[in-house]
Protein backbone atom coordinates (compact mmCIF):
# COMPACT_ATOMS: atom_id res chain seq x y z
CA UNK A 1 0.00 0.00 0.00
CA UNK A 2 1.41 3.54 -0.94
CA UNK A 3 0.67 6.35 0.64
CA UNK A 4 -1.75 8.75 -0.80
CA UNK A 5 0.17 12.57 -1.82
CA UNK A 6 0.44 14.95 1.21
CA UNK A 7 -2.14 17.24 1.77
CA UNK A 8 -6.14 17.43 2.51
CA UNK A 9 -7.32 15.57 -0.14
CA UNK A 10 -10.39 16.73 -2.57
CA UNK A 11 -13.71 14.88 -3.00
CA UNK A 12 -15.02 14.37 -6.50
CA UNK A 13 -18.18 13.55 -8.17
CA UNK A 14 -18.28 10.22 -9.85
CA UNK A 15 -20.91 8.77 -11.98
CA UNK A 16 -21.39 5.29 -11.09
CA UNK A 17 -22.35 2.49 -13.24
CA UNK A 18 -23.46 -1.34 -12.28
CA UNK A 19 -23.52 -4.17 -14.83
CA UNK A 20 -25.90 -6.81 -13.64
CA UNK A 21 -24.80 -9.81 -15.93
CA UNK A 22 -22.83 -10.52 -19.48
CA UNK A 23 -25.60 -10.36 -21.36
CA UNK A 24 -26.24 -6.94 -19.67
CA UNK A 25 -24.92 -3.07 -20.57
CA UNK A 26 -23.53 -1.10 -17.78
CA UNK A 27 -26.43 1.01 -16.40
CA UNK A 28 -25.97 4.82 -14.71
CA UNK A 29 -27.29 4.11 -11.65
CA UNK A 30 -25.83 7.40 -9.38
CA UNK A 31 -22.96 9.31 -8.28
CA UNK A 32 -21.27 9.67 -5.21
CA UNK A 33 -18.38 11.73 -3.86
CA UNK A 34 -15.06 10.34 -3.42
CA UNK A 35 -11.57 10.97 -3.13
CA UNK A 36 -10.25 8.35 -5.86
CA UNK A 37 -11.65 5.65 -8.52
CA UNK A 38 -10.58 3.24 -5.90
CA UNK A 39 -12.66 4.24 -2.92
CA UNK A 40 -15.48 5.12 -5.68
CA UNK A 41 -15.83 1.43 -6.33
CA UNK A 42 -15.62 0.44 -2.52
CA UNK A 43 -18.11 3.01 -1.91
CA UNK A 44 -20.29 2.34 -4.77
CA UNK A 45 -20.48 -1.24 -3.92
CA UNK A 46 -22.11 -0.90 -0.62
CA UNK A 47 -24.19 2.18 -1.88
CA UNK A 48 -25.69 0.58 -4.84
CA UNK A 49 -25.50 -2.65 -4.37
CA UNK A 50 -26.83 -3.64 -0.34
CA UNK A 51 -30.30 -4.78 -2.10
CA UNK A 52 -29.38 -6.14 -5.61
CA UNK A 53 -29.06 -9.77 -6.07
CA UNK A 54 -26.57 -9.78 -8.87
CA UNK A 55 -23.38 -7.48 -10.26
CA UNK A 56 -21.28 -8.80 -11.87
CA UNK A 57 -18.99 -5.23 -12.52
CA UNK A 58 -19.00 -0.94 -11.44
CA UNK A 59 -17.65 1.15 -12.80
CA UNK A 60 -16.90 4.60 -11.66
CA UNK A 61 -16.39 7.65 -13.68
CA UNK A 62 -15.30 11.40 -12.23
CA UNK A 63 -17.94 13.56 -13.44
CA UNK A 64 -15.04 16.26 -14.53
CA UNK A 65 -13.86 13.86 -16.92
CA UNK A 66 -17.37 12.82 -18.64
CA UNK A 67 -17.59 14.88 -21.93
CA UNK A 68 -20.84 16.36 -22.27
CA UNK A 69 -22.74 19.20 -24.87
CA UNK A 70 -23.79 22.42 -23.26
CA UNK A 71 -27.55 22.71 -21.97
CA UNK A 72 -27.66 26.27 -22.88
CA UNK A 73 -27.03 25.87 -27.03
CA UNK A 74 -30.64 24.05 -28.24
CA UNK A 75 -29.64 24.76 -31.84
CA UNK A 76 -26.82 21.78 -31.43
CA UNK A 77 -30.15 19.34 -31.92
CA UNK A 78 -32.41 21.57 -33.85
CA UNK A 79 -34.49 19.11 -35.89
CA UNK A 80 -36.22 21.68 -38.46
CA UNK A 81 -36.98 20.36 -41.61
CA UNK A 82 -38.77 16.80 -42.59
CA UNK A 83 -36.42 13.88 -41.63
CA UNK A 84 -39.22 11.29 -41.81
CA UNK A 85 -37.41 9.50 -44.60
CA UNK A 86 -34.97 8.61 -42.10
CA UNK A 87 -37.72 6.49 -40.52
CA UNK A 88 -37.91 2.58 -41.32
CA UNK A 89 -41.42 3.34 -41.81
CA UNK A 90 -42.11 2.13 -45.29
CA UNK A 91 -41.45 -1.74 -44.48
CA UNK A 92 -44.55 -1.79 -43.00
CA UNK A 93 -46.59 -1.32 -46.44
CA UNK A 94 -44.37 -3.38 -47.90
CA UNK A 95 -45.19 -6.37 -46.01
CA UNK A 96 -48.81 -5.66 -46.46
CA UNK A 97 -48.28 -5.65 -50.66
CA UNK A 98 -46.14 -9.00 -49.99
CA UNK A 99 -48.54 -11.10 -48.02
CA UNK A 100 -51.26 -9.73 -50.65
CA UNK A 101 -49.45 -11.05 -53.84
CA UNK A 102 -47.49 -14.01 -52.31
CA UNK A 103 -48.51 -17.83 -53.24
CA UNK A 104 -48.47 -19.48 -50.16
CA UNK A 105 -47.18 -23.50 -49.77
CA UNK A 106 -49.97 -24.63 -50.53
CA UNK A 107 -50.92 -22.81 -53.88
CA UNK A 108 -53.58 -19.54 -54.12
CA UNK A 109 -53.66 -16.12 -52.42
CA UNK A 110 -54.68 -16.10 -48.62
CA UNK A 111 -57.93 -15.93 -48.28
CA UNK A 112 -59.70 -12.60 -47.75
CA UNK A 113 -57.85 -10.83 -50.35
CA UNK B 1 -21.75 -36.87 13.93
CA UNK B 2 -22.43 -35.03 17.60
CA UNK B 3 -23.89 -38.08 18.85
CA UNK B 4 -20.77 -39.08 19.35
CA UNK B 5 -19.38 -36.58 21.15
CA UNK B 6 -18.88 -36.42 24.98
CA UNK B 7 -20.97 -33.55 26.87
CA UNK B 8 -17.70 -31.79 27.61
CA UNK B 9 -16.75 -31.94 23.75
CA UNK B 10 -20.50 -30.29 23.30
CA UNK B 11 -20.31 -28.26 25.62
CA UNK B 12 -16.84 -26.60 24.15
CA UNK B 13 -18.09 -26.16 20.77
CA UNK B 14 -20.93 -24.74 22.43
CA UNK B 15 -18.95 -22.10 24.53
CA UNK B 16 -16.84 -21.61 20.80
CA UNK B 17 -19.52 -20.67 18.97
CA UNK B 18 -20.53 -18.47 21.29
CA UNK B 19 -17.75 -16.60 21.56
CA UNK B 20 -17.27 -16.51 17.83
CA UNK B 21 -21.05 -14.87 17.93
CA UNK B 22 -20.34 -12.58 20.85
CA UNK B 23 -17.62 -10.84 18.97
CA UNK B 24 -19.63 -10.01 15.77
CA UNK B 25 -22.52 -8.92 18.15
CA UNK B 26 -20.48 -6.47 19.87
CA UNK B 27 -18.90 -5.36 17.27
CA UNK B 28 -21.81 -5.18 15.17
CA UNK B 29 -23.29 -3.16 17.62
CA UNK B 30 -20.60 -0.76 17.93
CA UNK B 31 -20.76 -0.10 14.42
CA UNK B 32 -24.11 0.80 14.42
CA UNK B 33 -23.43 3.61 16.56
CA UNK B 34 -21.88 5.30 13.52
CA UNK B 35 -25.20 5.43 12.08
CA UNK B 36 -25.80 9.42 10.99
CA UNK B 37 -22.06 10.45 12.65
CA UNK B 38 -20.03 9.08 9.88
CA UNK B 39 -18.01 11.80 8.42
CA UNK B 40 -19.51 10.97 4.65
CA UNK B 41 -22.90 10.18 3.55
CA UNK B 42 -21.64 7.33 1.78
CA UNK B 43 -19.82 6.15 4.26
CA UNK B 44 -22.34 6.13 6.75
CA UNK B 45 -24.41 3.95 4.16
CA UNK B 46 -21.21 1.61 3.81
CA UNK B 47 -21.11 1.33 7.13
CA UNK B 48 -24.74 1.01 7.85
CA UNK B 49 -24.31 -1.96 5.68
CA UNK B 50 -21.13 -3.40 7.18
CA UNK B 51 -22.51 -3.64 10.34
CA UNK B 52 -25.85 -5.38 9.40
CA UNK B 53 -23.50 -7.99 7.90
CA UNK B 54 -21.43 -8.57 10.89
CA UNK B 55 -24.88 -9.08 13.15
CA UNK B 56 -25.92 -11.75 9.98
CA UNK B 57 -22.48 -13.60 10.74
CA UNK B 58 -23.35 -13.17 14.68
CA UNK B 59 -26.79 -14.84 13.63
CA UNK B 60 -25.38 -17.33 11.43
CA UNK B 61 -23.32 -18.68 14.57
CA UNK B 62 -26.45 -18.37 16.85
CA UNK B 63 -28.08 -20.56 14.41
CA UNK B 64 -25.77 -22.92 14.67
CA UNK B 65 -25.76 -22.67 18.42
CA UNK B 66 -29.56 -23.01 18.54
CA UNK B 67 -29.47 -26.41 15.94
CA UNK B 68 -26.57 -27.77 18.80
CA UNK B 69 -27.60 -26.71 21.90
CA UNK B 70 -31.79 -26.12 21.68
CA UNK B 71 -31.06 -22.74 22.81
CA UNK B 72 -33.15 -19.72 21.11
CA UNK B 73 -31.14 -17.40 19.52
CA UNK B 74 -32.60 -14.11 20.29
CA UNK B 75 -32.70 -15.00 24.13
CA UNK B 76 -28.93 -15.80 23.70
CA UNK B 77 -28.25 -12.85 21.74
CA UNK B 78 -30.14 -10.52 24.06
CA UNK B 79 -30.59 -12.46 27.17
CA UNK B 80 -27.67 -12.69 29.18
CA UNK B 81 -25.34 -10.59 31.17
CA UNK B 82 -21.90 -9.19 30.46
CA UNK B 83 -20.46 -12.22 32.78
CA UNK B 84 -21.84 -14.77 30.23
CA UNK B 85 -20.18 -13.81 27.21
CA UNK B 86 -17.08 -14.56 25.74
CA UNK B 87 -15.74 -12.24 23.23
CA UNK B 88 -12.26 -10.29 23.44
CA UNK B 89 -12.79 -6.87 24.82
CA UNK B 90 -11.38 -5.28 21.92
CA UNK B 91 -14.87 -5.51 20.25
CA UNK B 92 -17.02 -4.02 23.31
CA UNK B 93 -14.61 -0.78 23.27
CA UNK B 94 -16.26 2.76 22.76
CA UNK B 95 -16.07 3.84 19.36
CA UNK B 96 -13.53 6.60 19.25
CA UNK B 97 -13.01 9.16 16.33
CA UNK B 98 -13.24 7.98 12.96
CA UNK B 99 -9.99 6.71 12.69
CA UNK B 100 -10.17 3.89 15.42
CA UNK B 101 -13.37 2.65 14.24
CA UNK B 102 -11.46 2.38 10.98
CA UNK B 103 -8.06 0.95 13.01
CA UNK B 104 -10.55 -1.48 15.04
CA UNK B 105 -12.20 -2.59 12.27
CA UNK B 106 -9.22 -3.30 10.26
CA UNK B 107 -7.02 -4.98 12.68
CA UNK B 108 -9.93 -7.29 13.44
CA UNK B 109 -11.06 -8.23 10.14
CA UNK B 110 -7.44 -9.14 9.43
CA UNK B 111 -7.93 -11.21 12.39
CA UNK B 112 -11.07 -12.91 11.21
CA UNK B 113 -9.90 -13.33 7.39
CA UNK B 114 -7.14 -15.78 8.72
CA UNK B 115 -9.69 -17.15 11.89
CA UNK B 116 -12.17 -18.20 8.90
CA UNK B 117 -9.24 -19.98 7.26
CA UNK B 118 -8.84 -21.74 9.79
CA UNK B 119 -12.22 -22.58 10.88
CA UNK B 120 -13.06 -23.67 7.25
CA UNK B 121 -10.96 -26.73 7.80
CA UNK B 122 -12.86 -27.93 10.92
CA UNK B 123 -13.43 -31.00 11.04
CA UNK B 124 -17.30 -29.87 12.47
CA UNK B 125 -19.30 -29.85 8.95
CA UNK B 126 -21.89 -26.74 9.80
CA UNK B 127 -18.89 -24.94 11.20
CA UNK B 128 -16.62 -25.39 8.03
CA UNK B 129 -19.71 -24.44 5.64
CA UNK B 130 -20.60 -21.15 7.58
CA UNK B 131 -17.01 -20.12 7.81
CA UNK B 132 -17.04 -20.47 3.86
CA UNK B 133 -19.79 -18.37 3.62
CA UNK B 134 -18.72 -15.49 6.33
CA UNK B 135 -15.33 -15.42 4.46
CA UNK B 136 -16.87 -14.33 1.05
CA UNK B 137 -18.45 -11.24 2.75
CA UNK B 138 -16.10 -10.52 4.89
CA UNK B 139 -13.67 -10.48 1.73
CA UNK B 140 -15.58 -6.61 0.96
CA UNK B 141 -14.67 -5.75 4.66
CA UNK B 142 -10.72 -6.31 4.32
CA UNK B 143 -10.60 -4.01 0.63
CA UNK B 144 -13.36 -1.15 2.40
CA UNK B 145 -11.17 -1.18 5.61
CA UNK B 146 -7.92 -1.13 3.96
CA UNK B 147 -8.56 1.86 1.26
CA UNK B 148 -9.89 3.97 4.33
CA UNK B 149 -6.89 2.84 6.39
CA UNK B 150 -4.24 4.27 3.36
CA UNK B 151 -6.61 7.39 2.82
CA UNK B 152 -6.50 8.17 6.51
CA UNK B 153 -2.87 7.54 6.79
CA UNK B 154 -1.93 10.17 4.53
CA UNK B 155 1.14 12.13 5.38
CA UNK B 156 1.34 15.76 7.45
CA UNK B 157 -2.96 15.27 7.74
CA UNK B 158 -5.19 15.66 10.99
CA UNK B 159 -6.33 11.73 10.26
CA UNK B 160 -3.24 10.43 10.26
CA UNK B 161 -1.95 11.82 13.61
CA UNK B 162 -5.68 10.48 15.07
CA UNK B 163 -5.23 7.14 13.32
CA UNK B 164 -1.64 7.01 15.23
CA UNK B 165 -3.40 7.84 18.23
CA UNK B 166 -5.82 5.14 17.58
CA UNK B 167 -3.40 2.43 17.05
CA UNK B 168 -1.98 3.55 20.57
CA UNK B 169 -4.54 2.11 22.28
CA UNK B 170 -5.92 -0.43 19.98
CA UNK B 171 -3.04 -2.61 19.12
CA UNK B 172 -1.99 -4.03 22.49
CA UNK B 173 -5.62 -4.62 22.59
CA UNK B 174 -5.39 -6.76 19.88
CA UNK B 175 -3.42 -9.37 21.98
CA UNK B 176 -6.75 -10.15 23.26
CA UNK B 177 -7.99 -11.97 20.10
CA UNK B 178 -4.90 -14.51 20.52
CA UNK B 179 -5.66 -16.07 23.90
CA UNK B 180 -6.26 -19.50 22.99
CA UNK B 181 -9.34 -21.05 25.53
CA UNK B 182 -10.29 -23.88 27.01
CA UNK B 183 -12.67 -24.82 25.23
CA UNK B 184 -9.64 -24.20 21.39
CA UNK B 185 -7.54 -26.73 23.34
CA UNK B 186 -10.47 -29.52 23.42
CA UNK B 187 -11.50 -29.14 19.75
CA UNK B 188 -7.81 -29.09 18.38
CA UNK B 189 -7.13 -31.96 20.60
CA UNK B 190 -10.64 -34.00 19.42
CA UNK B 191 -8.95 -33.29 16.25
CA UNK B 192 -12.18 -31.04 15.33
CA UNK B 193 -9.62 -28.02 14.30
CA UNK B 194 -5.92 -27.92 13.51
CA UNK B 195 -3.27 -26.27 15.61
CA UNK B 196 -2.34 -23.10 14.31
CA UNK B 197 -0.72 -19.93 15.43
CA UNK B 198 -3.37 -17.30 14.54
CA UNK B 199 -0.99 -14.45 15.63
CA UNK B 200 2.33 -15.33 13.48
CA UNK B 201 -0.81 -15.50 10.70
CA UNK B 202 -2.30 -12.32 11.53
CA UNK B 203 0.79 -10.41 11.78
CA UNK B 204 1.90 -11.56 8.38
CA UNK B 205 -0.87 -9.29 7.14
CA UNK B 206 -0.94 -6.56 9.27
CA UNK B 207 2.77 -5.70 9.82
CA UNK B 208 3.44 -5.49 6.30
CA UNK B 209 0.25 -2.98 5.70
CA UNK B 210 1.10 -0.86 8.89
CA UNK B 211 4.63 -0.83 8.08
CA UNK B 212 4.16 0.20 4.39
CA UNK B 213 2.36 3.27 5.87
CA UNK B 214 4.58 4.36 8.33
CA UNK B 215 2.13 3.24 11.06
CA UNK B 216 2.99 1.76 14.23
CA UNK B 217 2.95 -1.90 14.10
CA UNK B 218 2.23 -4.74 16.11
CA UNK B 219 5.36 -6.81 14.95
CA UNK B 220 8.70 -6.31 14.46
CA UNK B 221 10.28 -8.19 11.13
CA UNK B 222 12.79 -11.02 12.21
CA UNK B 223 15.64 -12.21 10.40
CA UNK B 224 13.87 -15.07 9.01
CA UNK B 225 11.11 -12.95 7.31
CA UNK B 226 8.23 -13.92 9.87
CA UNK B 227 7.07 -11.64 12.34
CA UNK B 228 6.91 -11.09 16.17
CA UNK B 229 4.66 -9.81 18.31
CA UNK B 230 6.39 -6.55 19.71
CA UNK B 231 5.62 -6.52 23.27
CA UNK B 232 2.53 -5.06 25.54
CA UNK B 233 -1.04 -6.28 26.04
CA UNK B 234 -4.00 -5.05 27.59
CA UNK B 235 -7.68 -6.06 27.50
CA UNK B 236 -6.80 -9.71 27.92
CA UNK B 237 -9.30 -12.04 29.49
CA UNK B 238 -12.42 -11.49 27.33
CA UNK B 239 -12.41 -14.56 25.79
CA UNK B 240 -12.55 -16.35 29.37
CA UNK B 241 -15.41 -14.15 30.58
CA UNK B 242 -13.17 -11.36 31.79
CA UNK B 243 -15.39 -8.35 30.75
CA UNK B 244 -15.47 -4.68 31.59
CA UNK B 245 -17.90 -2.15 31.90
CA UNK B 246 -17.71 -1.72 28.27
CA UNK B 247 -19.09 -4.37 27.37
CA UNK B 248 -21.95 -3.33 30.18
CA UNK B 249 -22.86 -0.30 28.98
CA UNK B 250 -23.33 -1.93 25.18
CA UNK B 251 -25.22 -4.54 26.84
CA UNK B 252 -27.67 -1.97 28.28
CA UNK B 253 -28.27 -0.12 24.82
CA UNK B 254 -28.75 -3.29 22.77
CA UNK B 255 -30.85 -5.19 25.03
CA UNK B 256 -32.88 -2.44 26.67
CA UNK B 257 -35.90 -3.53 23.92
CA UNK B 258 -35.77 -7.09 24.90
CA UNK B 259 -34.83 -6.62 28.56
CA UNK B 260 -38.71 -4.85 28.85
CA UNK B 261 -40.50 -8.01 27.81
CA UNK B 262 -38.23 -11.16 27.02
CA UNK B 263 -41.58 -13.10 26.39
CA UNK B 264 -42.75 -10.64 23.79
CA UNK B 265 -43.09 -11.21 20.00
CA UNK B 266 -41.62 -9.61 17.60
Amino acid sequence: MTLPPEGKAPFFVYEIFIQRDHASQHEHVYSLLAPDDEMALVLARENFLRREETCINIWAVRRDHIAATPYDDPDLFARTTDRSYRNPSGYRQNMVKWRKYKVLAHGGPEEGE
Amino acid sequence: MTGQWSPELRQAIAGFLQSLADEKLALGHRDSEWLGHAPHIEEDVAWASISQDEIGHAELYLQLLGDLMGVDPDATAFGRMPEAWRSAQLLALPNGDFAHAIARHFLYDQYDAVRLEWLRQSGYQPLAEAAARIAREERYHVVHFSAWLTRLATPASEARQRLIAALGELLPACAGLFERTAEEELLCGAGLLPWVDLQTQWLARVCPVLDGLGLPSPGVLQADGSWQWRGGASHQGGRRGQQTADLQALLDVMCEVYRQDPAAHW
